[in-house]
């Protein structure tokens, strides 16, 4: 018993060490520092390491670049400052007061601004990082203008006053170490995975189903608390504010930092220790230490491209070693086994009809793509749809997928009416997919691209997820067990921890379908599954889609290679200048005069 | 009233015309390289600062001292271009991420700058006296002609390379299509080259003209490319003359801002009025829809 205990420390110790090195160095530095300057100089960068952990997840996760996290810097900071020396409130609720206050702006900016593309978002946030230090500078009856706020009160516990550096800095280090631990929880889990996945290919992550606006509007107000909180503490513990402390140079200090750091919460805490460390130390020159900056990020940049946690902490997160009891049936939900764990036997027998589309059309821009075009596919069919280069194939299943909205027509999915739903809410519903060209999130294991398929079966959002604890660590095993499930159906496991970018381009095929799988899909929608694939890996595959039918998942398959479709299908969907010109048994289209025309047509 | 007016448009289109030039510079790295070129507005201030060497330490004319000037920026932009910018984008850092390194060579030029120039405002003197010229009751000093005068010979000049030259014809067909580009065998290290050459000499022009109105030093780079980017945002990223729309757009709301309501408002509008485009028509007044 001892001994599990004292193993089950040792792991702790092993995965989070850096957690505990961190720890040990806020514990030990203001006792071996005892000079005013220094312990000055680590508040300072507490107060850095707090402002960066949001970005960190904002800008090297999720791909969004911002120039304006100065504005909820500086929110966070007057809120408390005119609360408390103004209003005469105590720092504490003033601190909480201001970050919500700046939550509510920071989404009230997101909702408009989230949906630009990733460089006009950063002019966006760059209006906004301006419009805060004008306000700021200009609304002098409010903020003081450029002589700022005097006279901020310290915070306090009961009758103690926290007017101490040291006690200051064991303060602010416990926020260091909450934040940190949040993030790298984050950056870890479910929704770290989701934030690099949108980053990577936001259309095959909206596929999996994650709302896409919705996380990056949760992770945007996220670290806009973060910042809030951390404005907050400066203005505690200088005791005034002025304008200069929230200008550009303060966003764009972040933003190198987390560019030097890499997709790593470790990595740029490093970054931020020897770049906010050396300037301050050398504080005579600070005139210099934006150029300093300007090197360093121009010099990290050639040396480690893909930033120094890349270099430090190679293959990002998730590094765990493969266990036995990855491929265990951890967790298994009674009520919903999930499909892969369903066995022919006990496979709910279902009739009629999952998907119906009816008179579906869809034009762009004057040229038809799809015209009056109906199909019916039932539970547990494999229907192939075929037609020439430019049929409308691919258009088709972006309208059952909801990446396209028809003109006309109708789609129906197990009885609901879904023409007007987004991808994700697809995903939802129980639709899988796969891609043409391959989609995958590059620069994750393979386990974790799988992974992502998963992401439904959690709901614990950024709070949950960063402490980690109850729901979100049973979420991941089940994602985990699920995503193991996936790959060993495919043959896959030994490639789980390969980076997947590595992988052949047959077995990024698989990986995509495996994917599509740990979705636990109803239905798959598959587009040219086979393409590229040379002749054994095909007759792997058609046998793999047998054993998915069996498992109960209706496949609907975009494919050119027709000795394929035709022995897999039970009904066939032949598709001409978006018209459907046949549909029926393999037999009866390939008899069909008119699919005969359509081939011959084509190639002769 | 009138002469209040006029007095406005003429500043506005002062102003108007130096952050076209800086947008125009912008809104063509950003066709060829898909990165916003942050520097923009250090090489703008590095023109401006070439100037003040030339002129106000050695007293050196205009005639001389503009065309120095001008190929001091353009040799700055290159050289940021060949030893920064392509051999990271050859190396496969995104160009978001490459527009954010461009921030730090402005930086260490910025630095450069103030230990050789210090951190004092540098004057240079006029090119042609500071007699204001009355114009229909407007006082309008003989810079603001140089300004104006320089920006639509810059224009002008930039519309025929774009119409006329297959290398400029290809670089605004081509521009938001590198990867075409690359394809069809186009020289595209050659029209990176184009559009670095192309924003030292208008973003130059622009620090240069407007320093004798408003003095020079190392940190007004990036008020400059703020600005730019205002402008090439509310014109469109992806058309050089919505650049010069959005700049004009920008001098007409700050000069008019500043003159009936408050010149504490001017900044806070411009910025208002960039997000509100970005909301209502991201690619910009005159930016295809993509």
């Amino acid at each position: 018993m001892s001994l599990a205990k004292s193993s089950a420390v040792v792991s702790l110790v092993r995965r989070r060490w850096q957690l505990f090195v961190l720890i040990a160095l806020i514990v030990c530095f203001p006792i071996l520092i005892r000079t005013y300057f220094l312990t000055r100089v680590g508040i300072v960068l507490a107060l850095f390491v707090i402002n960066i952990t949001g970005m960190t997840l904002l800008t090297r996760y999720a791909g969004v670049i911002s120039l304006g996290h100065s504005a909820f810097f500086a929110c966070g900071a007057y809120f408390s400052a005119i609360l408390t020396a103004k209003a005469g409130w105590n720092p504490w609720v003033a601190m909480v007061v201001g970050a919500g206050v700046t939550v509510i702006f920071a989404y009230l900016f997101s909702v408009p601004f989230l949906k630009l593309r990733r460089a006009y978002l950063a002019m966006a946030t760059l209006g906004l990082g301006q419009v805060a230090f004008l306000l700021a500078k200009d609304l002098t009856e409010v903020t003081g203008g450029v002589s700022g706020i005097p006279g901020i009160p310290h915070f306090s516990f009961g009758r103690v006053v926290l007017r101490e550096d040291w006690q200051l800095f064991y303060l602010f280090g416990c926020f260091v170490i909450l934040f940190v631990f949040l993030t790298e929880n984050i950056g870890q889990t479910r929704l770290g995975r989701a934030y690099h996945a949108i980053r990577t290919n936001e259309t095959a992550a909206q596929a999996m189903g994650i709302d896409v606006q919705r996380e990056l509007g949760r992770l945007f107000c996220f670290s806009a608390l973060v910042s809030a909180l951390a404005g907050s503490m400066l203005a505690h513990f200088i005791t005034f504010i002025s304008p200069e402390s929230f200008t550009i140079d303060f966003s764009f200090t972040l933003l190198i930092i987390v560019i030097i750091g890499g997709a790593n919460i470790w990595g740029t805490l490093i970054t931020a220790v020897v770049l906010i460390g050396f300037s301050e130390v050398f504080r005579g020159f600070q005139d210099l230490s934006m150029g300093f900056y300007g090197l360093l990020l121009i010099l990290a940049l050639f040396a480690f491209p893909e930033g120094l946690s890349a270099v430090l902490f190679p293959r990002g997160y998730a590094r765990r070693e493969m266990s036995a009891k990855d491929l265990e049936p951890v967790l298994i939900d009674l009520k919903n086994p999930g499909n892969l764990q369903r066995s022919v036997t006990d496979m709910p027998l279902r009739e009629g009809k999952i998907l119906e589309l009816s008179d579906i059309s869809k034009n762009f821009g004057g040229t038809e793509a799809l015209s009056k075009v109906s199909v019916s596919v039932d539970y547990n069919q494999i229907v192939g749809i075929i037609g020439p280069n430019g049929a409308g194939k691919t258009t088709l299943l972006n309208v059952i997928n909801g990446f396209l909205t028809p003109q006309e027509g109708r789609v129906t999915f197990q009885n609901r009416d879904v023409t007007n739903k987004t991808p994700h809410e697809m995903a939802r519903v129980g639709l899988g997919r796969t891609f043409q060209l391959i989609n995958l999130f590059k620069g994750m294991t393979v386990l974790e691209n799988v992974m992502v398929g998963g992401h439904l079966k959690g709901r614990s959002g950024i709070l949950m997820g960063g402490f980690n604890l109850g729901r979100p660590r049973h979420e991941e095993a089940m994602i985990r067990n699920t995503a193991m499930r996936s790959l060993e159906f495919l043959g896959l496991v030994d490639r789980a921890y390969e980076m997947v970018q590595n992988l052949s381009f047959g077995e990024q095929k698989l990986v995509e379908l495996a994917r599509a799988l740990a979705m636990e899909p109803e239905l798959l929608l598959l587009d040219e599954p086979a393409a590229g694939l040379n002749s054994a890996e095909t007759e792997k595959l058609s046998e793999i889609l047998r054993r998915i039918r069996a498992r109960g998942i209706t496949i609907v398959l975009v494919e050119h290679n027709m000795p394929l479709v035709m022995s897999l299908s039970d009904l066939v969907f032949v598709l001409d200048f978006g018209r459907e010109i046949a549909f029926g048994t393999p037999e009866e289209v390939s008899r069909d005069k008119e699919v005969i025309r359509a081939y011959l047509g084509q190639e002769g | 009233m009138l002469e209040y007016i006029l007095q406005f448009v003429a500043s506005a289109i002062t102003e108007g015309c130096i952050y076209a030039l800086m947008g125009l510079g912008l809104v063509i790295i950003h066709r060829s390289t898909e990165v916003m070129y942050f520097a923009q507005g250090t090489i703008a201030m590095i023109g401006g600062i070439a100037l003040y060497a030339l002129s106000t330490l050695y007293h050196i004319p205009p005639v001389v001292a503009v065309p120095v000037g001008l190929v001091v920026c353009v040799i700055f932009a290159l050289a940021s271009q060949w030893l920064v910018v392509l051999p990271l984008l050859d190396r496969g850092v995104t160009p978001l991420n490459v527009s954010m390194i461009t921030i730090g060579v402005g930086m260490i030029l910025e630095m450069t700058v103030m230990m050789l120039f210090g951190k004092d405002p540098l004057p240079v003197a006029p090119f042609s006296g500071d007699e204001p010229i009355n114009v229909l009751g407007a006082s309008i000093v003989p810079q603001e002609f140089w300004i104006v005068g320089s920006t639509v010979l810059a224009l002008l000049l930039a519309l025929l390379f774009f119409k006329r030259t297959w290398i400029g014809k290809a670089m605004t067909g081509l521009g938001d299509n590198p990867l075409l580009a690359r394809a069809s065998g186009f020289p595209v290290r050659r029209m990176f080259s184009y559009s670095f050459v192309f924003a030292g000499l208008v973003g130059g022009l622009g620090g240069i003209v407007s320093t004798p109105i408003s003095y020079t030093g190392y940190w007004i780079g990036t008020r400059l490319v703020i600005k730019g980017f205002v402008a090439a945002a509310i014109g469109g990223i992806s058309n050089p003359l919505g650049a010069v729309l959005g700049g004009l757009i920008i001098g007409f709301f700050e000069s008019f801002t500043a003159g009936f309501i408050s010149s504490r408002l001017k900044d806070l509008i411009t910025i208002i009025l960039l997000l509100l485009i970005l909301r209502l028509r991201p690619q910009g007044l005159m930016g295809e829809r993509q």
